[in-house]
This record gives C-alpha cells, structure tokens and sequence, in this order.
C-alpha cells in the first residue's frame, strides 16, 4: 500500500502547522515562510524513504527544528507581544485577544509544551522526545500552564 | 492527594493520557477538582476557536528537485469557478496569440512602400521553453507576412503638429 502524498500531509496538518508557528513566532509572515518550508521538506523526506514515526508528530518536529534554526538565526526569540497576530473577529473577539496576551506571557519552553498539546494534538510521549525532558516534566508543565492562562483569562469571562 | 496532583491527574486524564480511574474519580468528586475539569475545557475549547490562525490562500509549495524541474506543487489555490477560469484562459490565449501575429505598421511593407512615423508594436513575448521542447527559433529565421494592406498617415491631412 503506497505511503500518504504531500498532498495528503499537507491537507491533514497545514493549518495546524501554521496555527502553532504563528503562535510560537507572533508573526503571521514569518510562520507563512515556515510553513512552507516545513512542506519542501516533506516532500523530500518523502522522496528519500518517508515519514519516521507517527505522522503528526514528524511533522511538527520538522516545525520546531525549522523554529529552532530561526532562533539560532535571529539570535533571540521573537516576543509574541511584538507580533503583527491580531485576535479573530467574532463574538469571543476579547477572549481571543486575552488569549493572546496570556500565551505571550508563558515562557517560551511553557507555550512551546502548551501549544504541541493543544494544537498539535501530540502525546505527553511525543512532546517529551522533542522536547527533551520526562514524561513527568511534561505533565506538570501542563498543568501548571493550563492554571496559570486560567487565571490570566478568568477575568475576561 | 494534593491539589497539584489532583489537578495535574484531571489534566492528564483529559488529555487522553493513562491515568488511575479510581484516582480519578476521587479527584473529580471535590469541587475545586470539577471546576479545574471545567477550565480545562473552557481553555481548550477557546483556543480551538481561535481563528486567528488560518493559512492565507495561495500558499503554494515548489518542489524540492528545482533541477529536474518538475514543476510546482500548487498544494492550495484560491477557489476560482471554473467557467471565469476558462474565460480567462481563452483571453490569454487570444491575447498572447495577437501580441505574436501582431506587426509594427510599416516595418513588413511591400517593398517600395512608404514607412510611416506610427510607434511600432511591441516585440512578441518570448515563452519560456517548456523541459524537452525544442529551442525557439530566432527573429531572423522568421517570415515576415505579406502585408495585405498599407496605411499611410499624411501630415496635416490624417494629423496635425500638437494634436
């Protein structure tokens, strides 16, 4: 059985791809050109034998070494408070706003562990290998984050 | 059970990770357990519906072999009906054929004939040669039509100086 196409992949993840790179860079221009890299080297993943492991977290692996290379690159990690990220419009237009400005208050490592959970759907497993740290760390990271937007978000309800 | 790990068990539980059920239960059984179970939810469900995130159309993706050519990968497009699409392809085409078939007056006249001040059209567009295709030949290897009729502007009669 002939293995997924670009194609597939990139309809499966592109939009949850973009979603975690616009929200760990703060700049949608910046997570567009990250995007698509991470896409070209799918494709050439795929050309040379195809995804290692689970799928989804292949994908964002290749998300955050692209990121981390960013880093290296810019030499500092870009603040979310600086981005261009504008809340969506809507009738929960504050709320997505707070949420903006609760994820740009975690620490960077903080939001990563968050986001790799929340939108890239990746297993406690999956985010302490790219990572680097226990299953535990992961754990107890989360939940500290999750009650620490809580009580940055509680007074927008 | 403290509240910390109380809260990191619900967290864990409502991510799909293996937990005690019996442990569980306990933690959701007090107040402060169903409220954070609560939060949670309201947290995760306010950041799915965040849509701030949406890819722009148009992200296209080249394939990595540039050398071999093999073209683009347009992974997304904008929807375009199918009917404008066509439309626009034949104009283009018609249009690219006209600007081709087009000649600048006077420069293909019959032998004899006079050449007129009128600008000259443009040079054809030259298109790139698609991978295998034969090379284009060169404008000196072209032949020009016969001109089937000769227009001639006279000054002061079909122009005036100023107008």
């Amino acid at each position: 059985m002939a293995g997924p196409t670009p194609e597939d992949i990139f309809h499966r993840h592109r939009r949850d791809i973009y979603r975690y790179l616009v929200r760990m860079t703060g700049q949608p221009d910046a997570a567009d050109d990250l995007s698509q890299e991470v896409f070209l080297r799918v494709v050439r993943a795929l050309q040379n034998g195809g995804p290692v492991g689970h799928e989804r977290g292949w994908v964002f692996a290749i998300a955050r070494n692209l990121l981390r290379d960013r880093h290296r690159r810019l030499l500092t990690l870009t603040p979310v408070a600086e981005s261009a990220v504008e809340p969506s419009t809507g009738a929960n237009q504050v709320l997505a706003f707070g949420l903006t400005e609760a994820l740009r208050g975690l620490a960077a490592d903080d939001r990563d562990v968050f986001l790799l959970k929340e939108i890239g759907g990746l297993s406690y497993a999956e985010i302490a290998s790219e990572c680097g740290c226990t299953v535990e760390a992961v754990r107890s990271r989360l939940c500290r984050t999750r009650t620490r937007l809580r009580e940055t978000l509680a007074p927008l309800r | 059970m403290t509240s910390d790990e109380r809260d990191e068990l619900i967290s864990a539980a409502l991510d799909g990770e293996c937990v005690d059920l019996g442990a569980l239960r306990d933690a959701l059984s007090t107040p402060d357990g169903r409220a954070f179970a609560a939060a949670f939810l309201l947290l995760r469900a306010a950041v799915a519906a965040d849509s701030i995130a949406s890819p722009r159309p148009g992200f296209a993706v080249v394939n990595a072999d540039r050398e071999r050519r093999r073209g683009w990968f347009l992974l997304s497009l904008p929807r375009v009906p199918a009917g404008i699409a066509a439309s626009v392809a034949v104009l283009a085409a018609a249009g690219a054929f006209w600007i081709g078939s087009a000649r600048p007056i006077g420069r293909y006249a019959a032998p004899g004939a006079p050449t007129t001040a009128a600008a000259t059209a443009p040079a054809p567009l030259s298109v790139p040669a698609q991978p295998g295709a034969a090379p284009a030949q060169s404008e000196d290897d072209a032949v020009p039509p016969t001109p089937s009729h000769v227009l001639r502007f006279t000054p002061g009669v079909d122009w005036h100086e100023g107008s």
